[in-house]
């Protein structure tokens, strides 16, 4: 079964007024909804919060039509971005202009960055903010419970050993799942590179007019 | 790319912030009352529809039939009357409703709603309704309020604020007919063809009468509060009086879950007209020819979901008319400069 096979059913389920569901969906998709309005409101986080709201309030409203054609996280993540769009119109309020990284073409010049070998000399606070909501993105992104275990590993420091204490689950299993995860983030930043690669310097000429 | 460098790329991202606690309950409490409300309302129609069938089938006496209308199709033998279906136009935040005979609340979701006698609304802390009753009667329930529909004419304002638009000018033949009586522990209040508020709470019912004319009652007597009035009455009778303009900020939240009208195209001047009475302004022209185009231009797309004053503002872009606020009690419409200066007066 594929995950929008899993993602259908749990959609079903809620539209026939399954609790679990439904809480184990909000508790999901809740905090990763939450800091894509953020990065897309200026940090506004009453803005954020009322988003987020909305965009729940409308999914629920519509999950009989989830066709399970993308996963549903990305479902949401289109319904937000309407919400927000809607917003800012009724605010009468021009455009976002941070940068939104995960919609955004500029990401190759993001990347190259980031990616490079070596780090020639101290990021500044623009490129810190861009990497950190880049790499965010990502992971808010990945399946499962993939990003939680990158960041327990990475960020953290925690073993293999603490990760499956986590996990409840055995040494074996944890480091298989670290691999799947740590090849799951690869991937995702790969097919954005890809997704980005406009004409380098056009995208590196806009990069440098960007806020 | 390899390992060191993913590690080199999450440990410059750090860890992902966690939203907070607050905001998390917050939308969780609101998400799954409006969700428990769309599903019950699904029910109700999968049942209603249900009726009739079976009423087809075995042809049930009418009475049987209207009774479970009435009820909603909630599948008891209660016969409470059903006073009007009114509209939940506008929510913010967590609103709850619990009819006569239902054992909890559950969330308030916008569309119709039946009302019977005795059903109960409440809005929690930060949040808001804006209801329709007929075609121009407006509610609009402030946060931490709890009412109840005793009959067509009469609302119990158990705690909090309600707003009341009659949709009744003040000088029209209308005001001659009953307007609503709403009863607190403090004391009551009659509209008499207006737009008023109510509040109670802290030992006092307070009035505050936008436009035309509101009867307060309380321990055997009574008084009369005018438009821009605003009365405290104690639990003890004593009466305070003091003044607030009808484009007061007090009215903001009033103005937030403000109806819009409804309709694919729009005139200038019923935008005009609904702007000003939602915001308390008057409506003033730079000079005579502005004014006389005002029927005859017409918007197109509705503004509903707009606040009326954001409202003005995205519409008028549309067209070659702008605005300015004079005083905060003024609105002066005239013709958008091509230079970029503000219209004069």
């Amino acid at each position: 079964m594929t995950n929008t096979h899993i993602d259908k059913a749990t959609a079903k389920r809620i539209a026939r007024g399954d609790d679990a569901a439904f809480r184990s969906v909000f508790d999901d998709f809740f905090p990763r909804l939450y800091r894509y309005a953020m990065a897309h409101l200026d940090g506004n986080r009453e803005a954020a919060e009322e988003a987020v709201q909305q965009t729940f309030c409308k999914a629920v409203e519509r999950l009989d039509t989830y066709r399970g054609e993308a996963p549903l996280y990305a479902w949401f993540v289109r319904i937000c971005r309407n919400v927000i769009t809607d917003q800012y119109r009724s605010r009468a309020r021009q455009a976002a202009r941070t940068l939104a990284v995960e919609d955004h073409a500029h990401i190759t010049a993001v990347l190259d960055a980031l990616t490079a070998p070596a780090v020639e000399g101290p990021m500044n606070q623009a490129q810190a903010r861009d990497l950190r909501r880049l790499v965010q993105a990502i992971l808010d992104r990945l399946p499962g419970r993939y990003a939680d275990i990158l960041e327990w590993k990475y960020v953290e420091g925690l073993s293999v050993k603490e990760i499956s204490a986590r996990l409840d689950t055995g040494p074996k299993a944890a480091e298989s799942l670290l691999t799947r995860a740590r090849q799951a983030f690869r991937d995702a930043l790969e097919a954005l590179s890809r997704a980005g690669s406009a004409p380098a310097d056009e995208l590196r000429k806009d990069w440098v007019k960007s806020p | 790319m390899d390992e060191t460098r993913i590690s080199r790329l999450l440990k410059e991202a750090g860890r992902r912030e966690a939203p907070p606690e607050a905001a998390r309950e917050r939308v969780f409490d609101a998400v799954q009352a409006h969700w428990q409300s769309g599903l019950q309302t699904r029910r109700r129609e999968r049942q209603r529809r249900w009726t009739f069938a079976a009423a087809a089938a075995v042809t049930v006496v009418a009475v049987t039939t209207s009774v479970g209308l009435w009820r909603g199709g909630a599948g008891n033998d209660s016969l409470a009357v059903a006073l009007y279906t009114a509209t939940a136009d506008r929510i913010v935040g967590t609103v709850a409703v619990r009819g006569p005979d239902d054992e909890g609340w559950r969330g308030l979701a916008s569309g119709d709603v039946d009302v019977l006698q005795g059903t109960e609304i409440r809005t929690s802390r930060g949040s808001g309704l804006g209801l329709l009753l007929g075609e121009s009667q407006s509610l609009r329930l402030g946060p931490d309020t709890e009412v109840r529909f005793d009959d067509s004419l009469r609302l119990a304002l158990r705690t909090g604020t309600i707003y009341v638009d009659s949709g009744r000018h003040k000088d029209s033949d209308s005001r001659q007919s009953p307007g609503l009586l709403i009863t607190t522990p403090i004391g009551t209040a009659r509209e008499i063809g207006t737009q008023f508020e109510t509040h109670v709470g802290d030992g006092e019912m307070r009035i505050r009468v936008r436009e035309g004319v509101v009867e307060a009652q309380a321990e055997q007597r009574i008084w009369t509060a005018q438009a821009q009035d605003q009365i405290r009455i104690g639990v003890d009778g004593s009466l305070e009086r003091d003044t607030v303009e009808p484009s007061s900020p007090v009215w903001r939240w009033v103005e937030d879950l403000a109806p819009a009208p409804y309709a694919d195209e729009i005139t200038l001047s019923a935008l005009l007209e609904w702007v000003g009475r939602e915001t308390g302004r008057s409506i003033h022209f730079a000079r005579p020819e502005v004014e006389s185009r005002m029927h005859t231009t017409v918007l197109h797309g509705s503004p509903h979901r707009f606040s009326p004053m954001e409202a003005l503002s995205v519409m008028l872009r549309t067209t070659d008319f702008e605005y300015t606020v004079a005083g905060d009690r003024e609105i002066l419409v005239d013709r958008r400069r091509m230079d970029g200066t503000r219209p004069g007066p």
